[in-house]
């Protein structure tokens, strides 16, 4: 039987030889969890209650709200996109349930469909991640997970329906069950809005049309627990989605449409004893983006069918934890603008993880490398040091961070470049960490440097007018990210301060002649200043909570974005009748009613308003 | 005496006769067009020579095209080759329109060749429109309330046999910047532009300029039309066809630059590679006559000159 253990064990540590962790690595610095709550995001690993504030958030509203975070948005239900420590939106990972989901075609991930069901998180992962998540991740990882908890029966029965200006209404139902060997959460929404707001332009209030937006989708979890070492693990994501394309401020009519549909199937076995655990995924997605724009007789139609496999295992002894890691994704991307309109990437990724803890030092050691069609990437290498000393910790971090370029860049007609190198660089933080629970006091700030050579640019060709992806440059970013956080506790309420400031500095390092692009000038669309200043109040059946986020100016591509600040409050009232509770939430966006914009001539909304009503029955 | 009054006044007419490059030659069928997907590098009409660049690995061309659209009404990229006019000059269905990348370049070719007197010119629907309406990327002219001093322009340069005139003629093809909005106008008439300021023109140079524009350049489509191009002939009696002149160039192979050395002055350059597709297009030609090739990646290349005296050559290099 020994035998037998020792060659499963040999033979899964050969499979897994070179890979990687993700949610199993320590190291990772979760500077905000943000879910559908009302508590503040704030520092490592916060646990949050699961209460939806303002209908159906997506994960980009959820992260402009409640964290210094800057999201790119076009506008109320139109494109929006994450940009970490002044780099770009695609250098930014998303994941869902450890399923890379950023789109190989575009290289980003839209955060307007991503709604934040019931249950579930989204953990932001703040510094370089190549190494630890592959290609995409050079300035963080935004996680999509939701939690299982094996508990005595519990049930839970949710309904939630909403109705917000601009002609938003939606409804959300969920039932989740526990037991002590099974987990299933379910959720069915489906929200829909005219977001037909007015807006200044020039000296006339106008209407802005052809921006309605509707998201109708499911979500599933389910665990089993076959035993004490083995859990399975269903994820399914289903969803389809509409939206029009308002016109910008240079636009007197827009009728561009797009539709995006998706189908998300993961499954996870994980095995666990007190020596080693083993955790393998199998995942399918077939996702669609087509766009039209009948006015200019273009449409646009893209798909992609991505098959994705993993394992992991780690070793534990004494203080040490070795981690070994692969990964294995097959994408066929599908587009008329593609020359040979289908185009495969395979990607063969491993990893290896050492750490070990001597006393107060933390040590942690990995390496990286990927096999990719049409790219050859470095090892990219990662020495991280941890000293903790009572409430404090402090950690440095040197890691080589890269981008494979996407398939767009790769193929797409015209314009796309076969031989486009990775963006590639290295990266240094320093982390400082305090926390003291019993006076409900946290403080999280990191400093950090990062240069990424070949900087990959979508540019006009010189002597031609067409446009193709280029390694053209080389970026340095550097920058702090602090917050705060304060919780006061009585008996009967609690209150929560937070501050939170990033700084971010992007400097171009080799003049661009198009764009213009002057050596030393700050990268477009990258605002220096990001901050966050939040309070929470409970009073138990009743809670609150204010929100006021600053963005400093930011170069545009036309024009300057000028600094706007953005106020949100909510307040929510229960009330409780043996296993009913009834949710009243009342949420005001843009309180002050602030005429800004965070993309040039895309209009955004003034105030807004929604109210909830969520019914929840619950027996255990 | 007669006889020679005759004799004269017959070289007059022959002298002063004129040729006129109506695009109707190519016989195109309606809303059809020609992009330079032959690798032709560019069409002949008449005594002209338009210039053509064509990307056969991203089917996109730049400089001209020939084109019978009529659609007058479908804004955006995908009508690029119409006339807000819906045809050609005085009723005409071809004209040839421009992609101005840079520069848009035309020259005199020919037995006939001679100067050019001047051509009708037009917008292009998707630049008429994008003006008109502004689309995704670039603003309606005269803004939201119209008091936007815009404008769109083009800039016509004249390059004669022997020199290069660096004045240019200015033709408006939107302007709003008139104090009175009555004056504001996007031009969709074919209009005629004399070149009478210009001596000896044979070759011509098109640049586009807007007050709309951005990191990116213009953000106004940088198209327009034209039609009916004139040219004076000059008499096939007097006209010494020029002579394609002998040319050198060295190193070859070369890693760094190339030197040219050429029995006639050039005036212009491109670099394509050995498949046609242009790498550098139309590039002036620096006192020293040498060439920067340095960026290039080694392989085989085609040198292609324009003389001043209207002739081209080409010749290969290798790039080590």
């Amino acid at each position: 039987m020994i035998l037998s253990r020792t060659a499963v064990l040999f033979i899964l540590s050969l499979a897994t030889l070179c890979s990687y962790a993700q949610t199993d690595s320590v190291w990772h610095k979760e500077l905000a969890i943000i879910s559908i709550s009302e508590s503040i995001p704030l520092g490592k690993q916060k646990t949050i209650k699961t209460e939806s504030l303002s209908g159906l958030s997506d994960a980009g509203q959820g992260l402009s709200n409640t964290s210094a975070t800057y999201i790119k948005s076009y506008g109320l239900g139109s494109l929006a996109t994450l940009s970490l420590w002044g780099g770009s939106a695609s250098q930014t990972l998303v994941t869902w349930e450890d399923l890379p989901i950023t789109n190989p075609m575009l290289g980003l991930t839209d955060l307007s469909l991503i709604p934040m069901t019931r249950n579930q998180e989204v953990k932001l992962n703040k510094g370089g991640a190549s190494t630890t998540h592959s290609s995409g991740a050079l300035t963080g990882v935004m996680s999509i997970h939701q939690p299982i908890h094996y508990s005595d029966l519990v049930a839970n029965l949710t309904l939630d329906l909403w109705k917000g200006s601009f002609g938003e209404y939606g409804s959300q139902f969920n039932i989740n069950k526990s037991g002590k060997q099974f987990y299933l959460d379910l959720s069915a929404f489906h929200k829909q809005a005219d977001n037909n707001f007015n807006y200044n332009r020039g000296n006339q209030v106008e209407q802005l049309e052809n921006a309605d937006f509707s998201l109708t989708g499911i979500t599933l979890t389910s665990g089993y627990l076959i035993n004490v070492q083995n859990q399975l693990q269903l994820n399914l994501w289903l969803q389809e989605s509409e939206k029009g394309i308002p016109p910008t401020l240079t636009q007197t009519r827009s009728v561009a449409r797009q539709e995006d549909k998706l189908n998300r199937l993961k499954v996870k076995w994980t095995h666990t004893n007190d020596k080693y655990k083993f955790v393998s995924h199998l995942a399918v997605s077939d996702e669609d983006n087509n766009y039209a724009d009948p006015q200019i007789l273009l449409t646009a139609e893209n798909s992609f069918l991505n098959l994705y496999h993993s394992s992991l295992l780690q070793y534990y002894w004494a203080k040490t934890k070795l981690t070994t890691k692969y990964d294995l994704t097959k994408t066929k991307g599908f587009s008329k603008s593609y020359d040979a309109s289908q185009e495969e990437l395979n990607i063969f990724s491993s990893y290896v993880e050492l750490e070990h803890q001597l006393d107060r030092f933390h040590l942690t050691a990995a390496l990286r490398k990927e096999w990719r069609t049409f790219a050859t990437p470095p090892i990219t290498p990662l020495l991280e040091l941890r000293y903790t000393l009572s409430k404090w910790s402090s950690s440095i971090k040197l890691s080589r961070e890269y981008r494979a370029p996407t398939l767009n860049e790769l193929y797409w007609v015209p314009g796309g470049n076969k031989d486009l190198r990775p963006e590639n660089g290295w990266n240094k933080e320093l982390w400082i960490n305090y926390r003291y629970e019993p006076k409900g006091l946290a403080f999280t700030t990191a400093f950090y440097h990062r240069k990424i050579n070949d900087w990959i640019l979508w540019a006009p060709l010189e002597n031609q007018f067409i446009w193709s992806a280029l390694n053209l440059g080389a970026v340095r970013s550097y920058g702090f990210d602090t917050e705060i956080s304060k919780r006061i506790r009585s008996a009967n309420w609690s209150q929560e301060f937070q501050l939170a400031i990033n700084y971010n500095r992007s400097e171009n390092l080799i003049e661009q002649r198009a764009p213009r692009i002057e050596q030393g000038d700050q990268l477009i669309y990258t605002p220096l200043w990001n901050t966050h200043a939040g309070y929470r109040l409970d009073l138990n059946k009743l809670r609150a909570g204010i929100d006021l986020n600053y963005t400093s100016s930011a170069r545009g591509i036309n024009e300057d974005v000028a600094a706007f600040y953005n106020t949100r409050f909510f307040i929510h009232y229960d009330i409780i009748y043996k296993h009913t509770t009834n949710t009243f939430s009342f949420t005001i966006d843009n309180l002050l009613d602030a005429d800004y914009r965070v993309i040039e001539r895309r209009p955004m909304p003034g105030r807004q308003f929604i109210l909830k009503w969520t019914l929840n029955f619950n027996k255990t | 005496m007669r006889l020679f009054t005759l004799i004269l006044i017959l070289l007059t007419v022959e002298l002063t006769a004129q040729t006129t490059a109506d695009f109707e030659s190519f016989n195109l069928p309606q809303d059809t067009f020609l992009n330079g997907s032959d690798g032709s590098g560019g069409f002949d009409d008449g005594n002209i020579r338009l210039h053509n660049s064509y990307n056969d690995e991203w089917d996109s061309w730049s400089g001209w095209a020939i084109s019978t659209m009529t659609d007058t009404i479908t804004p955006g990229f995908t009508n690029q080759y119409s006339c807000i006019s819906g045809g050609g000059a005085n009723d005409s269905d071809a004209y040839a329109t421009a992609f101005v990348d840079g520069e848009s370049l035309l020259h005199t070719t020919g037995e006939g060749r001679g100067v050019v007197e001047g051509f009708y010119i037009n917008n292009a629907t998707y630049a008429y429109l994008s003006m008109l309406e502004g689309d995704a990327f670039a603003k309606k002219f005269g803004g939201v309330d119209g008091t936007d001093p815009d404008y769109f322009y083009l800039s016509i340069k004249e390059h004669g046999r022997r020199n290069v005139n660096n004045d240019s003629l200015i033709f408006y093809l939107a302007d709003f910047r008139s104090d009175n909005p009555e004056e504001d106008y996007i031009l969709n008439e074919w209009t005629y532009v004399s070149l009478e300021q210009f001596e000896n023109v044979d070759t011509l140079s098109f640049q586009l300029y807007t007050s709309d524009k951005g990191l990116f350049g213009n953000n106004t489509p940088s198209y327009f039309c034209i039609d009916e191009l004139t040219t004076t002939d000059m008499a096939l009696t007097s006209v010494k066809q020029p002579a394609e002149p002998t040319i050198d160039i060295f190193p070859n192979p070369t890693s760094e630059q190339i030197n040219c050395r050429a029995g006639e002055e050039i005036s212009f350059y491109s670099i394509s590679d050995i498949n046609g597709k242009a790498i550098v297009m139309n590039q002036n030609m620096n006192q020293a006559h040498s060439i920067n090739v340095s960026l290039l990646d080694a392989g085989v290349y085609i040198l292609n000159l324009a003389f001043r005296n209207g002739s081209v050559s080409t010749t290969k290099f290798i790039k080590q």
